[in-house]
């Protein structure tokens, strides 16, 4: 097992010496498509060659039949399967920002420009299966690379394998690929609970410009980082799938200065990022007003989606190469 | 490894209800061999499966399995005594398969179920090779692949017939492959470990001794014992005495062979009257070899002994067809010497007195030897002698007793009591067993020799003449054969004229359906060492080898991939573009740099939005690109109606 391991890993590492690095559009060529039976391939492997051995000893031309006949469609069998990957148009699109902690999605644009249906393209991590797809005949399909993370900074993916057994699972074919897509990680928001020092209010901006939650002035699209008490649950059951929010009108927003020197409590620089990164975002929950300041990074008092992001961009990266 | 997770998941009901469907028809070809009670516990199995898929019940416990593997075993012990051979074992494995299916809970069990289905095909065609249950076997490996390709696909399963239309389609593709395997692979002539013993039932044809009865518990069994074609014009029937083991020693009750030589391969001059035909022999688990006599020219690995009889190196436990020129104008040993002449006039020292002092009255009164053959012919042919199958008990002295008092036998009585006389008489003589004759089937010019026509009779030697055949069964007067003897010497052929159209439609299909057994009999169950060489001689290949096989093998299955390649490859090529697409992507190029590169969600008005917003003085042509671009693609106008020139024209002016 630990050998197979071994020789898995040593094969991978020789595989993204032979490739490189793939840019969109990625087309599976033959060269980059390996082959190799599975384990029911070799069991039925075994079948064979016990019944060609009673084939030649009972010399039982029924028996020659049956058994050249499972022996050629295993063949024909393993062409398809191989071809069941090939010309595939992959593009891979950087995934959407998440904290630490959370799935980073990549999206993974497979496209069948050829006129027969690739049935059973299946989308591994180094692990396991996350998931299979058929896609017809000229025609495209999007499957999601999803990878736990854990540390803040920039996330790549490694290596996202692509594999089919389709038509029999006797052989398995597979292919690795080498993105240069990346997602963005913020660092993982800590305990809600201890609440920023206010520690200036700016006045005189005119009221409207903010967004409050004194007056309900009607629905909007959720955009992540959207308060969940804001959900307008019962309007969205309407709607498939996406959720509204209410938006509320009028109301002085609060405006705070979110500073390092503030968080100099927490025990380390990654647990004083994640105090900034809650704050920030109950602040952006709560429709509040806000500026970072950090060590060589000073972001001025302002609100909104953009905004946010901003800000937890700049904590993602705090300390990193850029 | 990412496979493992697959195999770890679980069938889907529709992927167990397909296995079971598969197997159900396997079983059901299975069914027609093994015994009721074990077909019944099987498909009891299978029903339980297929409710237990549908309600989702809980699979049983080891206990259980371990107790239904213990039943299944020991049911097919009761039934058959083993667990050997192409029979009990084809019922056990049908038992495990049903057992096995009580624990098939992931995708790996029920892959590894339709392996042993496999095996159990296999099994089965050894047990039997007739026509419709081979043709049931490949039902059912169809059906089996079509399974496999179900269960293996747990994402998006396709339907029950699209199933069988997918597989059958991979099946069409491996067809051809097949052929060349089994056409060229090479064939080994004899098994590669222990043949499998003589069939327990133990009626597969004559056997090396004679007693009452031996010969007559053949006569009920309408079973082919082989097949002959003829090259030419068959000889008349009264001619087709195909001979098996002669048989010398009496010991008063039993007649056994002497001593048996092999004779060499010289010949005398004087043989004439050749006929060339192929015989196809069934597997009888005797050495010998039936043929007409003289053989004169046969198969590489059999021997004549010097009773003429031709006798293969190792019994034969496979069907068999080899090609024989024999000589039926012949002389058989003009000079009877050594312990030939011995055996000739062998007898017990006592016993059947009666027959013995009948046999001394005719040498004194005859002049010579073929007198004496003519009183004992005319004996059975004017005295009471009756033929019948089912012949009365002969106790004592068997001879004396057949003779004098039951005076109705079948043919072993008949040339065991001549050859006895003979002997007596001294006249060297002995008995012949074989077939006789056969059912000529018009449709194909050959002829089925079935056991019912296993016969004996006797040859004695003249003087001058060597062995001479001898049938006393033939002289029994017509009106005495009480009961059918179904070859030449009845004439059965006046039954048919009365009985009208339906008899002859019946004996029509009848004829047909054999021809159509010889054709599979000789060209796919026979197909061995000789006959595949046979075959590739007659296709040009010089002098052929197993090497040479291998090499056209080879060749021809590398020729045959590479079909296969290139056609996978013309199906999988990615479709060409629309021109007018390649030119909108030409566009979208071109006006890269002012709007970064083509966003793959956007349609061209959206494109066009962004040239607006983003690059406006390109506008007007861009809406003039894509109005032309819409039209060539989607406006219903006849293709020779299309025109790329306004869009080429706004292209070359972009980039001017």
């Amino acid at each position: 097992m630990r050998f197979t391991r071994r020789l898995g890993d040593a094969a991978r590492r020789w595989a993204r010496r032979r490739q490189g690095l793939d840019r969109n559009p990625i087309v599976l060529n033959r060269r980059r498509v390996y082959i190799l039976p599975t384990r029911q391939g070799a069991a039925f492997g075994a079948l064979l060659f016990a019944m060609l051995l009673g084939s030649m000893n009972y010399s039982s031309s029924p028996g020659f039949l049956l058994t050249f006949s499972l022996a050629a469609l295993a063949f024909v069998a393993m062409n398809h399967t191989h071809r069941n990957l090939e010309k595939l148009e992959i593009r891979i699109g950087h995934a959407d920002a998440v904290f630490a902690g959370n799935e980073a999605r990549f999206p993974l644009y497979i496209h069948n420009a050829s006129g027969v249906a690739r049935n059973g393209i299946a989308l591994d991590d180094d692990e396991r299966t996350q998931a299979v797809v058929d896609i017809a005949p000229e025609s495209a399909a999007t499957l999601h690379f999803r990878i736990r993370t854990s540390r803040r900074g920039w996330l790549r993916p490694q290596r996202i394998g692509l594999h089919t057994t389709y038509p029999f699972g006797l052989f398995r074919a597979w292919v690795w690929l080498h993105p240069e897509a990346s997602c963005l990680v913020y660092p993982a928001p800590a305990e809600p609970g201890l609440a920023p020092p206010v520690t200036a209010l700016e006045s005189g901006s005119s009221e409207a410009m903010f967004r409050g939650h004194e007056d309900f002035t009607g629905l909007r699209a959720y955009q992540p980082g959207d308060a969940p008490r804001h959900v307008a649950w019962r309007a969205s059951a309407r709607l498939d799938g996406d959720l509204l929010v209410k938006e509320f009108g009028g109301g002085a927003a609060t405006t705070r200065m979110l500073r390092w020197q503030d968080v100099m409590f927490e025990r380390d620089d990654e647990a004083r990022l994640s105090r900034l990164a809650r704050w920030i975002m109950d602040a952006h929950a709560a429709d509040e007003r806000w500026g970072l300041e950090l060590p060589g990074v000073s972001l001025p008092v302002d609100g909104g989606q953009a905004h946010f992001e901003r800000c937890l961009r700049e904590l993602a990266l705090f300390g990193l190469p850029r | 490894m990412t496979s493992a997770a697959e195999l770890d998941a679980r069938p889907t009901t529709r992927s167990i209800h397909v296995l079971l469907f598969a197997l159900a028809v396997l079983f059901a070809g299975i069914a027609t061999f093994t015994a009721p009670w074990i077909s019944a516990f099987a498909f009891a199995l299978l029903v339980w499966r297929g409710f237990a898929a549908r309600r989702s019940l809980r699979m049983p416990g080891r206990a259980v399995k371990a107790i239904l593997a213990l039943a299944g075993v020991l049911v097919v012990l009761a039934t058959y005594r083993t667990v050997n051979g192409a029979e009990a074992g084809s019922a056990l494995l049908m038992l495990m398969i049903g057992i096995k299916l009580t624990e098939v809970k992931r995708v790996r069990d029920a892959v590894f179920t339709l392996v042993l289905a496999w095996f159990l095909v296999f099994a089965a065609l050894l047990y039997s090779q007739e026509i419709p249950f081979v043709a049931w076997m490949i039902l059912s490996g169809w059906a089996l692949v079509a399974a496999l390709l179900t269960v293996t696909r747990n994402a998006v399963q396709p339907e029950f017939m699209s199933a069988f239309r997918q597989s059958g389609r991979y099946l069409a593709q491996a067809l051809p492959f097949a052929v060349i395997l089994f056409l060229l692979f090479p064939r080994l002539p004899g098994p590669l470990w222990g043949v499998p013993s003589p069939n327990a039932s133990g009626v597969t044809g004559l056997d090396d001794s004679m007693s009452p009865g031996s010969i007559s518990r053949l006569a009920q069994s309408d079973e082919v014992a082989f097949r002959v074609r003829f090259d030419g014009e068959p000889p008349p029937p009264a001619e087709l005495y195909w001979r098996g083991p002669t048989l010398s020693s009496f010991n008063g009750r039993t007649w056994l062979p002497g001593v048996v030589r092999f004779r060499g391969q010289q010949r005398p001059t004087d043989l004439g009257n050749a006929v060339s035909y192929t015989v196809m022999l069934e597997p009888h688990q005797r050495n010998w070899m039936y043929a007409l006599t003289w053989p004169a020219s046969y198969p590489e690995d059999a021997l004549l002994t010097s009773e003429f009889l031709l006798a293969a190196r190792r019994p034969i436990t496979q069907r068999r067809s080899y090609e024989v020129v024999s000589f039926l104008a012949h002389t058989l040993d003009p000079e009877l010497s050594g312990d030939h002449a011995y055996w000739a006039l062998q007898m017990p020292r006592e016993g059947n007195q009666r027959a013995r002092e009948l046999a001394q009255s005719w040498r004194q009164e005859a002049g010579n030897p073929r007198d004496i053959v003519q009183r004992a012919l005319a004996m059975f042919r004017d005295e009471e002698f009756f033929y019948t199958l089912e012949p009365p008990l002969n106790r004592g002295d068997i001879v004396d007793d057949f003779l004098f008092r039951t005076r109705s036998g079948f043919c072993e009585h008949y040339a065991g009591a001549f050859v006895f006389l003979m002997r007596a008489a001294g006249v060297p003589a002995r008995v012949v067993t074989g077939y006789l004759g056969g059912e000529l089937n018009e449709y194909s010019n050959y002829l089925v020799v079935r056991q019912s026509d296993a016969h004996a009779w006797a040859e004695v030697w003249l003087e001058g003449e060597g062995w001479v055949r001898v049938d006393p069964t033939a002289a029994i007067s017509p009106e005495r054969i009480l009961s059918g003897f179904s070859s030449v010497l009845n004439e059965q052929q006046t039954e048919a004229g009365e009985a009208g159209g339906l008899f002859y439609l019946m004996v029509e299909l009848e004829m047909r359906w054999e021809a159509l057994n010889v054709v599979w009999n000789e060209f796919f169950l026979g197909f061995g060492p000789e006959t595949q060489f046979n075959l590739l001689a007659s296709m040009g290949m010089d002098d052929p080898d197993w090497q040479k096989m291998v090499i056209a093998m080879l060749i021809l299955m590398t020729v045959l991939g590479m079909l296969l390649w290139a056609w996978l490859w013309w199906t999988h090529r990615p479709l060409a573009l629309d021109p007018a697409l390649l030119l909108y992507r030409r566009l979208q190029r071109r006006l890269a740099r002012r709007l970064g590169p083509p966003r793959l969600h956007e349609g061209p008005e959206d494109f066009y939005r962004r040239v607006l917003h983003d690059a406006p003085e390109h506008a007007a042509l861009v809406r003039e690109f894509i109005d032309a671009y819409l039209a060539s693609r989607y406006l219903p106008v006849p293709a020779e109606a299309r025109t790329l020139a306004p869009m080429k024209r706004i292209l070359r002016r972009l980039k001017a």
